[in-house]
């Protein structure tokens, strides 16, 4: 059954009890909360995963609970844990949906060693993958976002995974992140989207999800090759432009915007280098989506 | 700016060091599996480099090399480019010089 179809009150117990188990991509995520603010948002973004039977086994074990003592009573507060571990400190308990996709990132990132790891989003047509890669801020998921609403089929948001073995891109699909003005231009796009709660947060302002479609969700163990690196720089007001970049150039870009790369040693170069001779290298500037779409579709197809 | 290079030094690999290569013309990447290190160089450095990787050199024979190698004229500003090269990769543990 999939978590969109259980009845509140049972996924409410199960999260409570037990946890959910599901899958996203490679990883068996067991989530537990009892906390009110998440159920919602929770079935709403993760409504077309399957909720797979309780098993001893998981990859990832995540919880959220409140954090006790008098100051829930003024300013509730919850934190996110790793294995019984706090990965953060205490945070409002109203952000906790963004925590909860920050949390499963950072667990991934600092964790999972058989993947190449590159803070990117990826996406894909016809077998063939985009590789976004990007610093917060980028713009990296709102083009991952309206390349969505496009056609393209979303692998991951934030996590490409690289297979050092023949150097796939692995399917992560799991909500997008998007933030600020970039909420309002994708919901205008896409008037059809899923969108969580919206969590204003010191740093990044508004912090919204979007649900990832049905397909990218049912196909999430359909690899692709990648064959386009585009390092997006989002500049209000700039004109588009999409200029080639040097390969060895690329390659230090590529290994600076890895979680893993030093840790993995002669994998991690020699995954990288796969990489950069299997696709063309991309830097662009942009200030118009609709315009930076027309010139990726034009170089990616 | 000239410099007085010293001709008679002998450049040779960094003991332990095991190096990847990756080459995109004209640049070549090379990773120190030691270090953890990934460094992109230009041909110069990269010719220099490799072949430090196999033989000990003094810098008047790797500048002879490069000249031979990549077919640039011999001479002062090449035998300077060549020291400032293998001074570069000296400062990234790539090489050592026994004596100057």
């Amino acid at each position: 059954m999939r978590i969109g179809e259980l009845d509140l009150d049972v996924l409410r117990t199960r999260l409570r009890r037990t946890g959910v188990l599901f899958q996203s991509g490679p990883f068996l995520i067991r989530f537990r909360t009892a906390v009110p603010h998440l159920i919602g948002p929770f079935r709403l973004l993760y409504s077309d995963f399957d909720c797979l039977p309780d098993s001893t086994f998981s990859d990832l074990r995540i919880r959220i609970e409140r954090v006790r003592g008098l100051r829930r009573w003024l300013r509730p507060q919850a934190m996110i844990l790793f294995d019984g571990r706090p990965m953060f400190a205490p945070f409002p308990v109203h952000l906790s949906p963004a925590f909860l996709e920050w949390g499963l990132n950072w667990c991934i990132a600092s964790h999972v060693c058989q993947f190449l790891i590159v803070h990117a989003a990826v996406v894909e047509k016809g077998g063939r993958a985009v590789v976004l890669p990007g610093r917060p801020g980028s713009g990296k998921s709102t083009l991952c976002a309206a390349m969505v609403q496009r056609g393209w089929r979303l692998l991951s948001d934030e996590l490409a995974l690289i297979r050092p073995d023949d150097g796939a891109a692995v399917p992560m699909p799991r909500p997008i992140s998007l933030k600020n003005e970039s909420i309002h231009l994708v919901k205008e796009m896409a008037p059809g989207a899923v969108f969580g709660p919206g969590c204003p947060t010191a740093r990044k302002g508004q912090v919204a999800h979007m649900r990832p479609p049905v397909a990218s969700v049912e196909q999430a163990k359909v690899t692709a090759r990648p064959r386009w690196v585009i390092f997006p720089q989002y500049v209000a007001g700039s004109a588009t432009s999409l200029a080639d970049l040097p390969k060895s150039r690329a390659f230090l870009r590529l290994a600076e915007s890895s979680f893993n790369y030093s840790y993995l040693g002669t994998t991690g170069f020699e995954t990288t280098k796969g990489l950069v001779d299997d696709c063309q290298f991309f830097g662009l500037v942009y200030g118009d989506l609709d315009d930076a779409l027309g010139q990726i579709t034009m170089v990616c197809s | 700016m000239s410099i007085s290079v010293p001709t008679q030094t002998v450049w040779t690999r960094t003991l332990g060091s095991e190096l990847r290569w990756a080459s995109w013309d004209p640049e070549e990447v090379v990773f120190d599996a030691a270090s953890g290190d990934t460094h992109v160089l230009d041909p110069i450095t990269a010719l220099l480099l490799k072949r430090l990787q196999s033989t000990s050199a003094r810098t008047s024979e790797l500048a002879d090399l490069v000249a031979v190698e990549l077919k640039v004229d011999s001479g002062d500003e090449l035998l300077t480019r060549v020291y400032r090269s293998l001074v570069g990769l000296r400062s990234l543990s790539l090489v050592d010089s026994l004596s100057e």
